[in-house]
């Protein structure tokens, strides 16, 4: 197994992988190199055969999509699966992209994503995570923005037995937006890791990171968010919001909300909470003749409801509202 | 009335004196280097007992496998520990003000400090830590009728060696990081404090402390103890003089707060921070820990840091009795080419336990800080809570401010919230204050001293009026 590690994965000496032990989840694992295979609907003529074992999509000048693309990569038992995804959005193209992990059996996903938008390009990104409890998914996706490019990501982990998804944003041109959010449901003995920088190099950037952890069981959930202003980058705007609802007393959530600040006149401000359900609202609903069963599952589904709002396209939210729903039941 | 003209008459005739004047005693010097002899010479010249120089070898055999901490956000040269004195001891104090450095007295102009003040601050006078042996402690007979020990922690070695066996290292253990490790096994003088059973100290004990030999790191140890129900509040004063040289300080601070007790710690730290382009200055890595021990104690740290060229300081709290509770107040303030990282750590394990964290941060010039800060809520803390303000203050374009806190929750009773927010002066506020004839130096003083009011107020009247005048000359030349 040892020598099946690829370079790219760092030394846990490294303060932001402090919470995450990726090489002993490795450890647990018999898996051997296998072909990725990737299912995609739609968009097939914009696909570059350029990258062995992975998806490099090239959208053209202004061509808008009306339907989502959606890529799927299921993993199986004793896989080790090392695949890479490229999409390059051309000046002023729009499109949407679902992509959905799903899995049986113990295997090791190793995702990258690498997201280039020119300028005025929009891309929204929706991922859906339903993966097998005793894989291990590590997946690193960077986006870099142009000027005026929009970038939205909702991210639903139904998480993988050892899960890590880190972003990497850079804000290159003026008036960048990048939208993060996402939703990490965890049970059993889970670790799921989220771990995502945004870089305001350009000025009149803004960026936001609106995360959700709910922990049962015995589940373990890291967050990790960071927001880097570079010295000219004036005029930022940076948000970031981390809540976590911890529903067991085995259950531990690490937060670490950072910021790097070099720029003076920005504005850049992070929160987190982390507790229970909270009682003033429990008591509410109770007080109206809910009974506490069903007043837990209301306050939880309006606790998730806030990251699903961020989905602008009614048939995706659909699809996960879906997948939450069964989650929670 | 007759005293300002003469303070300021002096200032001026001390002023053709050379800035950077270093007082000439003869010292008491053990050779540069570290190395087991230096700790024996160390043991032997303050006659201590067999086991502690145990403790000092074992700590120093620690030391030398230790790796120094990389995580901070801190850049320096490599220190050459061998380069530096490990013992000195003054033999001699000064006669008069005139020795002392005109620009420390500048300082103390500006700071408002009283004249008799200035002497002992300046090291004339005996009370004071002078380098590395504590000359003299105050009050000492009033506290004695109460029972309350205060005294050098060499004097607590020699007369109360049951309390230092019990209760030095409890805290902060030898090997905790590569600093404190360093300091058991070199440490000259320090503070001891113990204040018996339902006793509440009548005064604010202080002591300041003060680096003037040249090279000298000053590896003082503190330690207090409030036992049931006491109640003690304790102020730490640092002033330095010039220097071209980076001195290491490697303090540990342990506080023992037993059932009810209440210990609050405020410093103010004022080392020199090195010239405007960033040469010399005082590395200032401190460890300071308190444990409330017992049911319903509580340490509160306030600080106040704005000199030493590096800070690396995080005051902390093990909240281990039930409805414990712990506080940190800090307002840290850079220029030029300062360097700070500070923060604490609560680490709760008692149910009920309480914290709360209010950090300000102000970085001008080229400086960089940095809060770092932990929360740690242990399986058996039902019903923590814990809440955990910071805000960034950036004066021009050419400073970093950064926020790095640590949240770790294993229950789910535990309550946690953490806010940030880093921002600028606004030019409104600046435009009205210059409007109404303050300066612009004058303007940003004022508007930096609401923004830290929050900390001021839980400082001691003493300390709260020269910290307000502190952060007024820290930021001097940081506008325009």
């Amino acid at each position: 197994m040892q020598n099946l590690l690829p370079k790219s994965l760092p030394d846990l000496d490294k303060e932001h992988w402090k919470y995450s032990n990726v090489n002993a989840a490795l450890k647990k694992l018999d898996v051997a190199l296998s072909q990725p295979v990737w299912e995609m609907t739609g968009a097939f003529e914009f696909l570059h055969p350029d990258i062995e074992n992975g998806v490099h999509l090239s959208i053209p000048k202004n061509k808008q999509f009306m339907r989502p693309i959606e890529l799927k990569l299921t993993g199986g038992e004793g896989q080790h699966l090392d695949t890479k995804i490229v999409i390059d959005v051309a000046e002023g193209a729009s499109l949407k992209i679902i992509e959905r992990q799903t899995g049986c059996g113990a295997y090791w996903k190793n995702i990258k994503v690498d997201i280039n938008l020119a300028a005025n390009a929009q891309l929204e990104y929706y991922r859906l995570c339903e993966e097998d409890p005793f894989c291990v998914v590590t997946e690193f996706l960077t986006a870099n923005l142009a000027r005026d490019a929009r970038f939205n990501a909702v991210v639903v982990n139904g998480c993988s037995g050892f899960g890590r998804n880190e972003f990497k944003v850079h804000l290159n041109g003026a008036g960048a937006y990048a939208d993060l959010s996402g939703l990490a449901l965890l049970r059993g003995k889970q670790h799921g890791d989220t771990t995502i920088c945004v870089d305001h190099i350009a000025p009149h950037c803004k960026s936001s990171q609106f995360f959700k952890t709910i922990l049962q069981e015995s589940a373990r959930g890291v967050f990790q968010g960071k927001i880097h202003v570079y010295k000219d980058a004036q005029k930022s705007d940076g948000y970031q919001l981390s809540n976590n609802l911890l529903l067991s007393p085995l259950a531990e959530m690490d937060v670490k909300p950072e910021l790097e600040i070099y720029a003076d006149d920005v504005k850049c401000s992070h929160g987190t909470t982390t507790g229970e359900l909270d009682e003033t609202p429990m008591f509410y609903l109770r007080s109206r003749g809910l009974n506490e069963q069903d007043a837990r599952k209301l306050l939880i589904e309006a606790f998730v409801g806030e990251v699903l709002d961020k989905m602008t396209d009614e048939t995706i939210r659909a699809l996960f509202d879906e997948r939450v729903q069964l989650w929670l039941k | 009335m007759s005293e300002p003209l003469t303070v300021a008459e002096q200032v001026q005739a001390l002023n053709k004196y050379e800035a950077g004047f270093v007082t000439d005693i003869e010292s008491d010097k053990a050779p540069k280097g570290l190395n087991e002899d230096i700790i024996r010479f160390i043991s032997a010249k303050k006659n201590e007992p067999e086991w502690l120089l145990e403790w000092r070898l074992k700590s120093f055999e620690h030391w030398k496998k230790m790796p120094e901490p990389q995580w901070a956000k801190i850049s320096h040269p490599p220190i050459d520990y061998q380069d530096a004195y490990y013992y000195s001891a003054p033999k001699a104090k000064l006669n008069s003000l005139d020795e002392a450095d005109p620009k420390l007295l500048e300082t103390f102009e500006k700071l408002g400090v009283p004249m008799r003040e200035r002497a002992r601050l300046a090291g004339v006078a005996v009370d004071v830590v002078f380098d590395s042996v504590s000359v003299a402690t105050t009050f000492k007979e009033d506290l004695n009728k109460l029972g309350i020990i205060f005294c050098s922690i060499s004097e607590a070695i020699r007369d109360h060696p049951d309390l230092i066996k019990k209760y030095m290292g409890s805290v902060v253990p030898f090997h905790d990081n590569k600093h404190a490790c360093l300091n058991s096994a070199v440490f000259t003088d320090g503070s001891f404090v113990f204040i018996p059973e339902g006793v509440r100290c009548p005064m604010e004990l202080s002591t300041y402390f003060r680096i003037n030999e040249i090279n000298t790191g000053q590896f003082e140890r503190t330690l207090i103890i409030a036992e049931k129900g006491a109640y003690v509040s304790y102020l730490e004063g640092c002033t330095a003089p010039m220097r071209d040289e980076n001195q290491l300080h490697a303090a540990v601070v342990e506080l023992i707060a037993h059932e009810d007790a209440v210990i609050k710690y405020s410093t103010v730290q004022n080392w020199y921070p090195g010239d405007e382009n960033g040469k010399g200055g005082i590395y200032n890595f401190v460890t300071k820990r308190g444990l409330c021990a017992g049911a319903r104690s509580k340490i509160s740290w306030t600080q106040v840091e704005t000199g030493s060229a590096i800070t690396w300081k995080y005051p902390s709290c093990v909240l281990k009795g039930d409805d414990s509770q712990g506080e940190f107040y800090s307002v840290a303030i850079t220029n030029n080419f300062q360097q700070a990282d500070t923060g604490t750590k609560m680490i709760h394990m008692g149910a009920r336990t309480r914290s709360r964290i209010i950090a300000k941060t102000i970085s001008a010039g080229k400086s960089d800080s940095t809060y770092r800060g932990l929360v740690k809520i242990l399986a058996g803390a039902d019903g923590a809570r814990n809440y955990t303000q910071c805000d960034s203050l950036l004066v021009g374009d050419e400073c970093g401010a950064h926020t790095v806190p640590y949240i770790e929750s294993k229950n789910p009773r535990a309550k946690l919230e953490h806010e940030a927010t880093t921002s600028k002066i606004s030019d409104d506020q600046l435009f009205y204050c210059q409007q109404r004839g303050l300066s612009e130096e004058e303007a940003v003083a004022l508007i930096v001293n609401g923004f830290c009011r929050e900390v001021m107020q839980n400082l001691p009247m003493e300390f709260a009026v020269e910290a307000q005048k502190l952060i007024a000359i820290s930021l001097e030349g940081s506008v325009g």
